[in-house]
């Protein structure tokens, strides 16, 4: 910035000698203004100077000059009057242009007029004190507070010609002689022309400050501007970024929503959220909303996730159901992330995820099937066998009765000549010989065994139908209480045939309570379980030709029951640890499994019975899962992870 | 990066600071302003005018009167001021008479007449002009009860001022100030000092401005 006599250049703001005409114009429009506003002020200030010198008048002659004598008789004196009168003559005028003109030339130069004659007055009615004189040099100094030295002029010539008039007609009230020199009055007049100097200079340099100020005012308004344009850019720029990322993130499937953990209130959610539920977003926003949407027996784990994530500050995951309108249950799944640095709200993602459930139901029936299918051949075999020595039995039973059924007749014969009379001897050779044929002493011995083989048989057959029928637990809406233990020892029968040439069971099955459980669908994570426990130990007994073991225990901890199912197998990878239980996930050969079995394992035990389950694993020792479920059905939720 | 160069030439916001203009037209106002001016400059020189009318010129006697009460000083000459106690314009005079005898303090016995007219009272001598004559280094105050004095010396108008010789004569008769109540260098006093230092030999006289002290005149 260059500075030019005390003004700034304006014109050249970038020192390049490009004249700036906007910028110079501006700075004389604000010049202007402010000159305008400090003349206007000054309109006041003599406003009220003028009410106060008349005030003033008019008390100083009511106290010092109220009354003329002639002798004994007093009269009004005459200053009493001109104070009033000539002092409302002089102010009212300068009062009244103060309001109607303020800021105008017409104004101060009025001020200007009256208030030189202001002095003359008061100097008349302080009896020509030389005191009151310095009344002109105060109101010349009072003058230039306008800044305009235009004013002092007028002023100046005022006084000067006062004491021109007055020094021609009537010298010795100016000058106090009768005959002064003509440029007396030059004489009065060069102490007011010399303040005028002063005042002047002052007035200028005043100018000047203003300019200056002005000048700057004018650089600051264009760079507030600029500030400004560049702010409404890149407001505008946001905003289309904000749209955009609200366009990108309100136009797919997923619900953008926040949330006040106090209360349970959204403070944000999603338009696509109108569509979930079939209610607008405003009813989302209602107190109570969520937790008057959440299906029962989700809420209080679905809150306590919430609660979790708000706690650990760490990202969590919660999948429950929500009520719709027009009734029916929408499963959603949301992302819950923690408040960030600023802010006590939770936020995250919801997404309908009731399709992929449906698919995983039905996908999950399908494993279902898939493993009713795969043990099917086993479960024929394990019922062929009891069926077999049933039916052996059975036929020998049928040859045994048809052996012996000559042997009744014979009786028969023998019982209706012995009632006739005396018996033949032929018919009682007849009698033994029968006898002897049919093998009476093999027969009492035999039959009982073949019967007690059709018992055992039908028995074990019956086992394994009720067992099936157990295992294939309808699905149910609700929970209900089942013993576990029996559970367990029905999944083992199912699964008989897919362990019994590889591996012995072991049980130690304790005491514990009946546990509240959708059992088709624990049953179905049993087998999964041990399905895998076989083929693991499958594997190992393929090349070491020896039969593994799978133990499988149970016991209560306080309000939850622990299963723990061991197998001698090969032990999972430590490099597939956290995979294991990732759906479609698997290590096994193409067409022996579709990598679903863990997956719904955790799913199950995690999300539907808000237990856990780990596994601990070594390679080449085994594999042991921990299965851990809450005796009521409605535990703490906990993750499935590796031990 | 926008044009801000429009925005900037607009004209400022209106505000207390800007004129608001009235209904009356500027010629009117200029022709008010020029009545009105004249109208209290006629005003300034009538009173101009009132001020410079001198009151009756009193006729002291040529020598001092033997049958006065007043004090004579037979070494110096003797200044009497005649005043009205509740003339406002008699401050005027002694200012004057202050002035005059701060340089010639040692060359004159000055003595102030304050008329009592009859059925006065006391509030006629508590006045601000009796405490101001009292506080004249030399002065003496004298209570003219009745206007005997006053009349005996032949003045008729608050802040005429005679001076007697030594000897006896007349020197000078008349005010000192310049108008009514109006302090400053005027002739009156100029020549009343003259006399006094010797500057000039005849009888002086000046115009005397002030409250009128005989209740029978009808001048002031």
């Amino acid at each position: 910035m260059r500075w030019r006599h005390g003004r700034p250049a304006v014109d050249d703001p970038k020192g390049k000698g490009e004249p700036d005409p906007s910028l110079a114009l501006r700075s004389d429009v604000l010049f202007r203004a402010q000159l305008r506003s400090v003349h206007a002020g000054r309109d006041r200030v003599f406003a009220w100077l003028m009410a106060a010198q008349w005030v003033f008048a008019i008390g100083l002659a009511v106290l010092c000059s109220p009354q003329a004598w002639q002798g004994k008789a007093p009269s009004p004196h005459v200053h009493v009057y001109f104070a009033f009168f000539l002092g409302a003559a002089l102010s009212l005028p300068v009062i009244l242009l103060a309001f109607i003109r303020p800021g105008s030339a017409i104004t101060r130069h009025t001020a200007a007029v009256s208030q030189m004659l202001w002095s003359a007055l008061l100097i008349h009615l302080t009896g020509g004190r030389i005191e009151t004189h310095f009344h002109v040099f105060g109101s010349l100094a009072f003058l230039a507070f306008y800044r305009d030295w235009k004013v002092l002029l007028t002023a100046t010539v005022v006084a000067a010609s006062d004491h021109l008039v007055r020094g021609l007609v009537w010298p010795e009230s100016v000058y106090g002689i009768t005959n002064p020199e003509w440029w007396r009055f030059l004489e009065h007049a060069f102490w007011v022309l010399f303040e005028d100097i002063v005042l002047v200079m002052g007035v200028l340099d005043n100018l000047r400050e203003m300019r200056t100020i002005s000048s700057r005012e004018a650089e600051m308004e264009q760079l507030h501007s600029r500030v400004e344009s560049a702010v409404v850019e890149r407001t505008r720029e946001l905003e289309a970024s904000r749209e955009q990322y609200r366009g990108l993130l309100e136009t797919t499937r997923t619900i953008p929503w926040q949330m006040d953990p106090q209360t349970w209130r959204f403070t944000y959610i999603g338009p696509q959220a109108a569509s979930v539920l079939g209610c607008p977003t405003e009813s989302w926003a209602a107190p109570g909303f969520f937790e008057e949407r959440l299906h029962e027996d989700d809420r209080e784990g679905t809150l306590e996730r919430y609660r979790q994530v708000l706690a650990e500050g760490t990202h969590g995951e919660a999948t429950f159901r929500l009520r719709r309108d027009e009734g029916g249950w929408v499963w959603v799944r949301s992302m819950i992330s923690p408040p960030g640095e600023r802010g006590s709200a939770i936020r995250g993602i919801m997404l309908d995820v009731t399709e992929q459930r449906l698919l995983e139901l039905e996908l999950r029936q399908a494993q279902k099937l898939e493993s009713v299918g795969r043990l099917a051949s086993g479960i024929a075999h394990e019922i062929n066998t009891p069926i077999q020595f049933v039916s052996d039995s059975v036929h020998f039973l049928d040859e045994a009765f048809s052996e012996t059924f000559p042997l009744f007749a014979k009786y028969r014969e023998l019982r209706v000549a012995a009632v006739a009379g005396p018996v033949s001897p032929r018919l009682l050779a007849e009698v033994e010989t029968v006898e002897t044929n049919a093998d009476i002493p093999y027969l009492m011995e035999s039959v009982p065994k073949a019967l007690d083989r059709v018992v055992d048989g039908i028995g074990r057959v019956a086992t394994i139908v009720r067992s099936m029928k157990e295992f294939a637990h309808p699905d149910q809406r609700e929970k209900v209480d089942a013993d576990l233990n029996s559970a367990l020892s029905n999944t083992l029968t199912i699964a008989r045939n897919e362990y019994k040439y590889v591996a012995d069971v072991e049980t130690d099955f304790g005491e514990i309570p009946k546990v509240r459980c959708y059992l088709g669908e624990l049953n179905q994570a049993f087998l999964n379980i041990i399905v895998n426990a076989a083929h693991a130990i499958g594997d190992v007994a393929k090349e070491s030709g020896q039969k593994g073991l799978i133990k499988i225990s149970t016991r209560r901890h306080g309000d939850q029951v622990r299963i723990t199912i061991a197998d001698t197998g090969g032990g999972i990878p430590e490099a597939i640890h956290g995979k294991v239980f990732d759906p479609f996930f698997t290590t096994k050969e193409v067409g022996k499994g579709t990598g679903q079995g863990l997956a719904i394992v955790r799913s199950v035990i995690t999300e539907k019975h808000h237990g856990s389950v780990v596994f601990e694993s070594k390679s080449g020792e085994g594999t042991t899962f921990v299965i851990t479920l809450p005796i009521d059905g409605d535990a703490k939720p906990v993750a499935a992870k590796a031990a | 990066m926008a044009d801000t160069s429009t925005p900037m030439l607009s004209p400022p916001e209106e505000s207390d600071s800007t004129p608001r203009r009235c209904a009356i037209s500027d010629s009117v106002l200029v022709a008010a302003l020029a009545l009105w001016l004249l109208v209290v400059l006629g005003a300034m020189i009538w009173l101009n005018y009132y001020k410079a009318i001198p009151g009756p010129g009193g006729q002291a006697p040529p020598r001092w009167p033997v049958e006065s009460r007043l004090h004579r000083a037979r070494s110096l000459p003797t200044l009497i001021l005649f005043a009205h106690p509740k003339c406002p314009c008699t401050q005027a005079s002694l200012s004057e008479l202050r002035v005059v005898l701060s340089s010639l303090r040692d060359k004159v016995a000055p003595e102030v007449v304050f008329l009592l007219p009859n059925g006065t009272g006391n509030d006629w001598r508590r006045t601000a002009a009796w405490r101001t004559a009292e506080s004249i280094p030399g002065v003496h105050a004298f209570a003219d009860a009745g206007g005997v004095e006053t009349a005996r010396f032949g003045a008729q108008v608050s802040g005429q001022v005679v001076l007697y010789g030594a000897d006896g004569w007349l020197l000078f008769q008349g005010g000192i100030t310049g108008s009514r109540g109006h302090e400053g260098a005027n002739p009156g006093r100029s020549r009343l000092m003259a006399r006094l230092t010797g500057g000039a030999s005849n009888t002086e006289t000046s115009l005397v401005y002030g409250c009128g002290l005989d209740d029978v005149s009808k001048r002031r």
